[in-house]
């Protein structure tokens, strides 16, 4: 079986939950709103029945008592003894007890020696419920007379359409008679269990109690076997939500899974050509996304990859350009012939290029003071002006507060290094560095009095100028100009203005709010 | 999961089969006769010829309705019982048909081809002992008595067949239809032939006009019931059988009208329930029994009135 994931996990959770929950819930409320409603049904049921029943055996007992007195006079002339009288007293209680079609009676008088009855089928007594009895003299002595119910349709209805039992009771709980398989005839009645329901109305012939009663015992047992097999059927639901869950979820998250199978290709930078889901569905956005986010990321890395190359190779020429290759093989040639010619002065420009080499290589600060900056241009010129002949004057002109102020290290540099390379073979080269400061920005100027160049050439280095920071072959002015643009703004870029024979002039501004 | 709905699916195609292969054939019998008389018989018959016997139960009257009413193809297969020769009104309802105990009936000739005879059930007054004291009662006549009026019962004979039959019985005394008019007027009407034997039995009536079979059913029970043929003649119902005209008779409607009339079910009949077999070839148990069917006055086929029952109802209203 395949692992199912924490997501599909939830997912077959909140479905398993949905399907089982509301059975469960329909199965409990069910039962209890169904034991609840039978039970008020049933209440109102067997009040309403003991009711009629009182009013049956009441009606009952008041007709047979109203024609016993009717026949009273009649009786007491005839002789039980006589075969005539008896077919007599036979007539009467038979005309007695046929009042009623749904009531079948049983009739009986009886002494020590005369018995006559119409129970012709031997039914015990304590199977009929007496109705009144009472001792009636006839001719040749006293006699007990008793009238039993024998068949009621209504009491049938009631024992088996509506299942509840009838029993009569005296007033002291003995049992009089009962239709009732549990509580039988002489013995007393105990209804303190919570299975039956039942009402009692006292009769107003007798100090007797009709009771009329519903044994629960079944209904609450046949509910519990429902509820067992409705359990049963709860937990095959059970085992069938929890398979169905597991397929469905993993059905539904088909898609899912295929877009985080894409997200980890993605991330192994695998993720092949655009595939549609399986399905159609709002899923295809992401799906769709994350191809294009992997295209784009893709890009990206590529460009990051182009870039962090050229970067590379830019660092190593600005470690190049710092250690100035020509530059020091040029002076460690003019050292070579001072040695011989003027040792001192050999050592003061050793010492100047140390002081210098220090400076490039020690100082690891992007940003140093102006004045510091000054100090290494001013040894460089130093140094060249050995090498030149002190032909190379340097105009300094930066008032005194500033020169504590910091400034991107080597800034200046390049463009004094630019107007001795392209003027060297000028007599004098005139070189000016003018700093100032107005409105927190820093404007430099860097002048010489060189050859300048024509308007196309100007145009040509503008243009360069512009070229990207990553595409140059050597680090000319556009990498300075890229750099001043990219760490401070647009308004940083290097200004170049030129004129042939009249020189060059270099100017950027800085803000001193810092980069 | 699949393997589990296979199993599933299998089970209910299982108990499918098992179901079908449960039903047999089966024979619907229309019977106006208590349970207790017929049920054993097809009891016996099932056994017999492996068939299962669906009775259905009712007056001859609502039974013979419930056949003409429903389709060939649904109708049940025979009717057992009832004055069918009387009561049918629909004669292609039935299936002409001969047992093969015809030869042995004391009826040699059927009254119609599609009625066989089954048992001769005579009509009866039934009388409460208990209650009729010296009135003395012998016939139709003696239910005319002072004594007696409003205190004899009979049962509708627009509905029930014993009602029918002691009308016409009344009628054949002095071919008067005033007599059956005069009786109906002092006597007292109920709906159902039950109710008469029942009245009598219980003591609501003093008498009843009703069968041999319910007043003899009522005495054994313990009932003070005398049963009286009545000296004017007594009608003896000839109760039939008759094949039901349907789509597709089945053989065994047939093996089951011989059977019925086969000398071991008349037999039985007879020494069970004391019943008049229609066959003649009968040994009765009890000799008294034959003596008393053979020695009462029947009514002649020719003093019976050859109205239509339609024709007596609508005169006797």
């Amino acid at each position: 079986m395949n692992e199912i994931k924490p997501y599909q996990r939830k997912l077959r959770k909140s479905l398993f939950i949905s399907t089982i929950l509301p059975a469960f819930i329909l199965i409990i409320v069910g039962f209890a709103t169904f034991y609840t409603v039978y039970r008020i049904i049933e209440v109102r049921s067997i009040v309403g029945n003991t009711e009629k029943i009182k009013n049956i055996l009441e009606n009952t007992n008041h007709d047979i008592k109203e024609k016993i007195e009717k026949e009273r006079l009649k009786l007491t002339s005839l002789n039980p003894q006589e075969i005539k009288d008896i077919t007599e007293i036979k007539r009467t209680f038979n005309n007695m007890i046929h009042g009623d079609n749904d009531t079948s009676i049983i009739y009986k008088l009886e002494n020590q020696n005369i018995d006559i009855s119409n129970n012709y089928e031997n039914k015990k007594e304590e199977k009929m419920l007496l109705v009144y009895n009472e001792t009636i003299r006839l001719k040749d002595g006293v006699y007990n007379i008793y009238f039993y119910i024998e068949n009621q349709l209504f009491f049938n209805d009631l024992r088996y359409k509506k299942n509840q039992s009838l029993l009569i009771v005296d007033k002291y709980d003995n049992v009089l008679f009962s239709n009732f398989d549990r509580i039988n005839y002489g013995g007393k009645i105990d209804l303190s269990s919570i299975n039956y329901l039942f009402k009692r109305e006292k009769l107003s012939y007798k100090e007797n109690e009709v009771l009329v009663l519903k044994d629960m015992k079944e209904i609450l047992e046949d509910g519990m076997k429902l509820f067992l097999i409705m359990l049963i059927i709860f937990i095959v639901l059970m085992v069938f939500g929890y398979f169905f869950s597991r397929k469905i979820s993993k059905y539904q998250t088909l898609d899912i899974e295929s877009i985080i199978s894409n997200i980890e290709l993605a991330k192994l930078r695998k993720l092949g050509e655009y595939e549609s889901l399986a399905t159609s569905s709002e899923l295809e956005i992401i799906n769709h996304y994350i191809y294009e986010l992997f295209k784009s990321n893709e890009k990206l890395i590529h460009s990051i990859e182009v870039s962090e190359k050229s970067l590379r190779d830019i660092q190593l020429k600005e470690i190049e350009s710092q250690f100035h290759p020509h530059f020091l093989f040029n002076t460690m040639q003019t050292i070579q012939y001072l040695i011989l010619l003027s040792p001192k002065k050999a050592t003061d420009v050793v010492q100047q290029l140390s002081d210098m080499l220090r400076y490039t290589l020690r100082i690891k600060a992007d940003k140093v003071l102006i004045g510091d900056e000054i100090k290494y241009i001013k040894k460089y010129i130093a140094i060249q002006n050995v090498r030149f002949d002190n032909n190379i004057h340097l105009t300094i002109d930066i008032p005194k507060e500033l020169k504590e102020t910091k400034i991107d290290k080597m800034i200046i540099f390049p463009f004094i290094e630019n107007a001795i390379k392209h003027n060297k073979n000028l007599e004098i080269i005139e070189i000016k560095i003018r700093i100032s400061s107005r409105k927190n920005n820093l404007y430099i100027l860097v002048q010489d009095n060189g050859k300048g160049m024509t308007q196309e050439k100007l145009i040509d280095v503008r243009n360069k100028m512009l070229i990207s920071l990553y595409e140059t072959k050597t680090l000319g002015l556009n990498h300075l100009n890229n750099k001043l643009i990219l760490k401070y703004n647009r308004k940083s870029r290097i200004r170049i203005f030129s004129d042939i024979d009249k020189g060059t002039l270099t100017f950027f501004k800085l803000s001193l709010g810092g980069d | 999961m699949e393997k589990l709905l296979l199993i599933l699916f299998s089970l209910v195609l299982l108990t499918g089969c098992m179901e079908s292969e449960n039903k047999k054939e089966t024979l619907v019998i229309y019977s106006p006769y208590p349970k207790e008389l017929i049920r054993p018989i097809l009891i016996n018959f099932e056994h017999k010829e492996n068939i299962k016997i669906v009775l259905k139960e009712g007056s001859t009257q609502v039974l013979l309705s419930q056949i003409h009413n429903q389709s060939k193809k649904n109708r049940g297969d025979v009717i057992v019982g009832g004055v069918l020769a009387e009561m049918i009104e629909n004669p292609s309802d039935f299936e002409h048909f001969k047992s093969s105990n015809q030869g042995h009936m004391i009826y040699k000739n059927q009254q119609f081809p599609y009625v066989t005879d089954f048992l001769l059930m005579p009509t009866v007054i039934a009388v409460n002992k208990d209650l009729i004291g010296e009135i003395p009662v012998k016939g139709y006549k003696d239910l005319h008595s002072f004594e007696l009026i409003k205190k004899v019962a009979y049962s509708n004979p627009s509905t029930t067949t014993t009602g029918y039959q002691h009308m016409k019985a009344i009628e054949s005394i002095n071919h008067n239809i005033k007599d059956v008019k005069k009786f109906m007027n002092s006597s007292r009407e109920v709906q159902k032939s039950a109710e008469v034997i029942d009245g009598v039995a219980k003591g609501k009536f003093y008498a009843g006009l009703s069968y041999e079979l319910d007043a003899n059913n009522y005495k054994n029970k313990g009932y003070p019931i005398d049963i009286v043929y009545p000296i004017e003649g007594t009608m003896v119902n000839r109760d039939g059988i008759a094949l039901i005209n349907k789509d597709k008779i089945k053989p065994e409607s047939k093996k089951l009208i011989n059977y019925l009339t086969s000398i071991e079910v008349q037999k039985e009949i007879n020494r069970k329930y004391k019943l008049q077999p229609a066959r003649e070839d009968i040994k009765y148990k009890h000799e008294d029994h034959k003596n008393t069917f053979n020695n009462i006055y029947k009514i002649q086929e020719k003093d019976i009135s050859d109205l239509t029952r339609e024709s007596f109802l609508e005169l006797i209203k």
